[in-house]
């Protein structure tokens, strides 16, 4: 079924909605939630939770794109499910992505106090472009890496790219963005 | 946690970086990227290959050449064809590449120097020739003359209000009574290669800059006037010049710009006229020579001292490196190659009291060292060349001696190979009727020569003395008192060997031979005081003293007592910037010594009066 048409089955607030989206997206949602919380159980909730939340949202909103819609439901569930977990069952690619994202952060000192953090439609407008001036690979790994979470192993194995070289750019890439958020004075 | 917010900002990126990065679309990012790397890589090759396209063409592609029929009406049509015709048939290169490997392994050195002659010859009016020159009468600019009260000496004046500046010192040569009566300071700045004349009634100094002539009213000692300017051509650069009978014969060199024909100053000498017009030459006064050599014209400007106004002119197309001025003729060669290999075509110009005459060439094998290679005599023209014997592996050098007529330019008597083979010419030196000629080659560092002297009194029975090998070679040959031959050379380079030698029965005998090690001297001929009638010789050197481990300069005079030379020196300490620059003379027991700013008067080895040596 196209994308409009199961948008048009949400605004219809028909159940087929959610039964199609599954069938389409379930797969993919699967695949974000499950990179964050590495748990089937926790997936499964996850996954269930965003065909709630795109149900409550739509109406009034009407996505121009079903799939992005619902990764970033899938992603916005999946990382509030982090903060019930105890950090020591934390999933170990979130561990490191989290770890690796820390190098792109101010230091202590350049930190503005907390009512200064930057608001977040200028993050997204100074990170959508840093992604823009990006070359195609560089930037697909970048958000594979950092908004899929994917493993470095399967990120490589895709692009048909050796671990080495993935991990190099990503470097290159964090180093760039470091130097991006500095220069806009932005401390998250 | 800071990051953990960043990881959430990162969820609110724009859809398309989200889409795009789905493992569903991974095929299509992977052929994107494909066909990117494909673009990119067959951009570089393709730049890659327009760059050596380009590169090749550039390095390769033959010399493009003016259609030189179009100018056909041209009075110039003549000079242009032949000018096009050296372009076409130049050997060395005929495309970029080929110019790049000529330049860097050919050897562009040229032998051109400035010379000198006789000593001390007293002018009717109170002028007094310093100036060594090579033949009586034909006066050769140098950096000082003389009257009898007064030394002119042309030197700089260093930062002189920030800016240098060439000066006029002029000295009373009174002995120990001598003074610096002036110092004129010059509204220009001479180049370094500027000489300078003094009429004969003594009023006038006449300046030879690199494309400029100026005369100066010194008629008052204690002030300079200027009184007229003579402008060459830009593209013009002062080669020599001679003072002949109130008339300068000036002979300077223009490259030719062969790339187009349409302007005429790329091709044509010309000069600028009193009233700052350029004068050009006319076709008829530009002379073709037999052999096609370098695009340059050597153009010979005779000016008449008293308003500097060219009598006549005249152009040969040739990179001429060695001007010979005789009582009559002026000579002067065209070096080139072609598939003999290289040859000198020497030409004669004759002047008279008005005009300056094409009298005819000859090609000869091989190349001249200098202007005192040559020697004008009744009618017949002497030349000493070096040349490449042989062919390919089993080739070598030597020499020749030549009798060439100067009324038919054919050659009267050669004697070829008269040298030892592997020999190199150093040094020629004609008087009355001998020819001196000093030959050399490097043996294991060393060198070895002999001094050749020519009985040239018949010139269809030349003969010839050689003396035995000696170690090293004299650079300048001087014929000396009591028919000596004085020899100021080297053994290596900083070693100063200075030899006297006599013509024996059936062979040339060496009198006595001194060297001198770790001394600088000047190679510049004109810097030597010669007085042969008394045998003295004085020069300043440059000695590394054994005991301060410093080089202290220091003027040394030589006695020939008719058995050895005899050496006196006036030590100075640090004193000299430029040893090819030093002029001296020698008068009632006094030296006179000029240095740049600074002179001295010694006598029996000690300094009286010193001037600019604080």
């Amino acid at each position: 079924m196209e994308d409009s048409r199961i948008i048009e089955l949400y605004w219809e607030r028909s159940e087929m909605a959610i039964s199609e989206t599954e069938q389409k997206y379930g797969r993919y949602c699967r695949y974000i939630a499950n990179n964050v919380l590495h748990s089937d159980e926790d997936t499964e909730e996850c996954v269930n939770d965003t065909y709630v939340r795109a149900w409550n949202s739509m109406p009034p909103e009407r996505p121009q794109k079903l799939p992005p819609y619902l990764g970033k439901i899938t992603r916005n569930v999946a990382l509030d499910r982090l903060d019930y977990n105890n950090a020591k069952k934390r999933s170990p690619e979130v561990q490191y992505a989290l770890e690796e994202l820390a190098e792109c952060l101010c230091d202590e000192k350049g930190q503005r106090p907390e009512e200064d953090i930057a608001d977040s439609l200028v993050i997204k407008d100074v990170i959508d472009k840093f992604l823009k001036s990006l070359p195609l690979q560089t930037r697909v790994i970048f958000v594979r890496r950092y908004w899929y979470m994917s493993p470095v192993a399967e990120i490589a194995a895709d692009l048909k790219l050796s671990c080495q070289n993935v991990k190099v750019n990503l470097h290159r890439t964090r180093k760039k963005l470091k130097k991006l958020l500095e220069k806009e004075g932005i401390s998250v | 946690m800071k990051n953990e917010r960043l990881l959430k900002e990162l969820t609110n990126i724009d859809d398309a970086f989200i889409e795009e990065a789905d493992r569903e679309n991974i095929e299509k990012v992977n052929a994107k990227v494909k066909r990117r790397k494909l673009l990119i890589r067959g951009s570089i090759a393709a730049c890659v290959a327009v760059l050596v396209t380009v590169v090749n063409l550039w390095l390769f592609m033959p010399y493009s050449f003016t259609k030189v029929w179009q100018y056909r009406g041209s009075e110039y049509y003549d000079v242009i064809r032949h000018v096009n015709e050296i372009r076409l048939s130049r050997l060395p290169y005929e495309n970029n590449f080929q110019y790049y490997i000529y330049l860097l392994t050919s050897d562009n050195d040229r032998d051109i120097e400035y010379n000198s002659g006789l000593t001390g010859s007293r002018g009717e009016s109170g002028y007094f020739e310093l100036t060594d020159n090579q033949e009586q009468g034909i006066i050769e600019g140098d950096l000082f003359k003389r009257n009898g009260d007064y030394v002119y000496y042309l030197g700089p004046v260093e930062k002189r209000n920030g800016l240098r500046k060439s000066a006029l010192y002029i000295y009373s040569v009174q002995g120990e009574n001598s003074e610096l009566v002036a110092e004129h300071i010059f509204p220009v700045w001479f180049d370094n290669s500027a000489e300078m004349y003094l009429s004969e009634d003594c009023d006038t100094i006449i300046v030879v800059d690199r494309n400029n002539v100026y005369t100066y009213d010194i008629s008052d000692v204690t002030r300079l006037t200027p009184k007229d300017t003579f402008s060459a051509s830009s593209r013009c650069e002062t080669e020599t010049s001679r003072l002949v009978d109130g008339k300068l014969l000036l002979i300077s060199k223009m490259k030719v710009n062969a790339d187009s024909f349409s302007v005429k100053e790329n091709y044509v000498p010309f000069y600028y006229g009193k009233t700052g017009e350029p004068v050009y030459m006319e076709a008829s006064e530009l002379i073709l020579p037999k052999g096609k050599g370098r695009l340059t014209y050597s153009v010979v400007y005779m000016l008449d001292v008293e308003d500097l106004s060219v009598i006549d002119s005249l152009a040969v197309l040739a990179d001429a490196n060695n001007f010979y001025i005789s009582q009559d003729d002026i000579i002067l060669t065209n070096q080139f190659f072609d598939d003999t290999g290289r040859n000198t075509e020497i030409i004669g110009i004759s002047y008279g009291a008005s005009s300056l005459e094409h009298k005819g060439s000859i090609v000869i094998d091989g190349w001249i060292r200098n202007q005192y290679s040559f020697c004008q005599k009744d009618k017949n023209l002497y030349v000493v060349a070096g040349a490449i014997k042989g062919e390919g592996k089993m080739s070598t050098i030597n020499a020749d001696f030549y009798c060439i007529s100067t009324e038919n330019w054919e050659i009267v008597k050669k004697i070829e190979s008269f040298a030892p083979d592997g020999d190199f010419v150093n040094s020629v030196r004609f008087s009355d009727d001998k020819a001196y000629v000093c030959t050399s080659k490097q043996n294991n560092q060393n060198y070895v020569d002999p001094i050749f002297i020519f009985d040239i009194k018949d010139p269809e029975n030349i003969t010839v003395k050689r003396s035995a090998d000696m170690e090293g070679f004299s650079s300048s040959l001087v014929d000396f008192k009591d028919g000596t031959l004085l020899g100021i050379g080297q053994v290596e380079w900083s070693t100063l060997k200075i030899d006297i030698y006599k013509e024996g029965a059936d062979r040339v005998d060496t009198i006595c031979s001194n060297a001198y090690e770790k001394i600088n001297f000047s190679r510049e001929y004109k810097s030597y005081y010669i007085d042969r009638a008394n045998g003295v010789v004085g020069f300043m050197v440059t000695r590394h003293e054994e005991t301060s481990k410093k080089w202290v300069d220091e003027y040394w005079v030589f006695t020939f007592d008719g058995n050895c030379l005899n050496l006196t020196a006036v030590p100075l300490g640090d004193y000299v910037d430029n040893l090819d620059r030093c002029r001296s003379f020698s008068q009632d027991g006094y030296f006179y010594v000029f240095c740049g700013e600074k002179a001295f008067v010694a006598k029996d080895g000690e300094i009286i009066i010193s001037w600019g040596n604080e």
